[in-house]
């Protein structure tokens, strides 16, 4: 029987937390280059993209665990509640819709199949086995370099909510910062 | 309200990474909770859905 070279689950997981680091890095090309302020039901999602990024931290951190899939696929549901909700509310004819189209959809409704492409993974993941002989562990400079780069991104979310709500709540169509507006 | 949502998922990050996986869960655990109540609270609008 060949050896395997590599744990599966892991190299999912890490591949799964950069492609969730891509996300909200267009989400701020969006945000910044498309001066597309997000409203607050779009920052509540990518809170919840920080919560599936948290379960796939841990299984990077301490090895793929039944919690930390619990952990994504809780997170993924209050993301697809989320987004749902805004495709709900605009999915009538006449009653608009919020924010630039990205090939053809709104961000909401890439949300909703991203958090539906997340819970698929998971349950995938859940499915791969365990190696059962010794296996090359992924580079220690990949694990901390996607950790900090999400830790790092979710940090500056934070930051950038703020200049844009304020310590309170955001207005349903924001259009300019609460830090600068004067 | 949601710029504290990002900052105790980073800070909840930064504790698992670090080692202390149980505190890092437990702030995860009260980011969920704020966020779910948070939700709700902007479930104001009236959908325009008729079945």
């Amino acid at each position: 029987m060949p050896r395997q070279r590599f744990d599966i689950a892991e190299l999912l997981n890490a591949a799964g937390l950069a492609g969730l680091i891509m996300v909200l890095l267009i989400a701020y090309v969006d945000q910044f280059a498309g001066h597309d302020l997000p409203c607050p039901l779009c920052l509540l999602q990518r809170v919840a993209i920080a919560g599936v990024a948290f379960g796939l931290l841990l299984n990077l951190r301490y090895g793929p665990q039944p919690s930390s899939y619990g952990i994504m696929l809780l997170a993924a549901l209050f993301g697809m509640a989320v987004a749902g909700r805004q495709v709900m509310l605009h999915i009538s004819p006449g009653t608009g819709s919020y924010g630039a189209p990205l090939f053809g959809l709104h961000l909401y409704t890439w949300s909703f199949l991203l958090f539906a492409a997340v819970i698929l993974g998971t349950a995938i993941l859940l499915l791969v086995p365990r190696p059962t002989s010794p296996v090359q562990p992924l580079s220690r400079h990949l694990q901390y370099g996607l950790a900090w780069a999400a830790i790092g991104i979710i940090a500056l979310n934070a930051l950038t909510t703020f200049l844009q709500c304020g310590p309170l709540e955001c207005p349903d169509n924001p259009v300019h910062y609460w830090a600068f507006a004067r | 309200m949601t710029s504290l949502l990002f900052l105790l998922m980073a800070i909840a990050m930064g504790l698992a990474w670090c080692g202390n996986r149980r505190a890092g869960v437990a702030v995860f655990a009260l980011a969920a909770v704020l966020s779910v109540a948070w939700f709700n609270h902007h479930l104001t609008d009236p959908l325009d859905l008729d079945f």
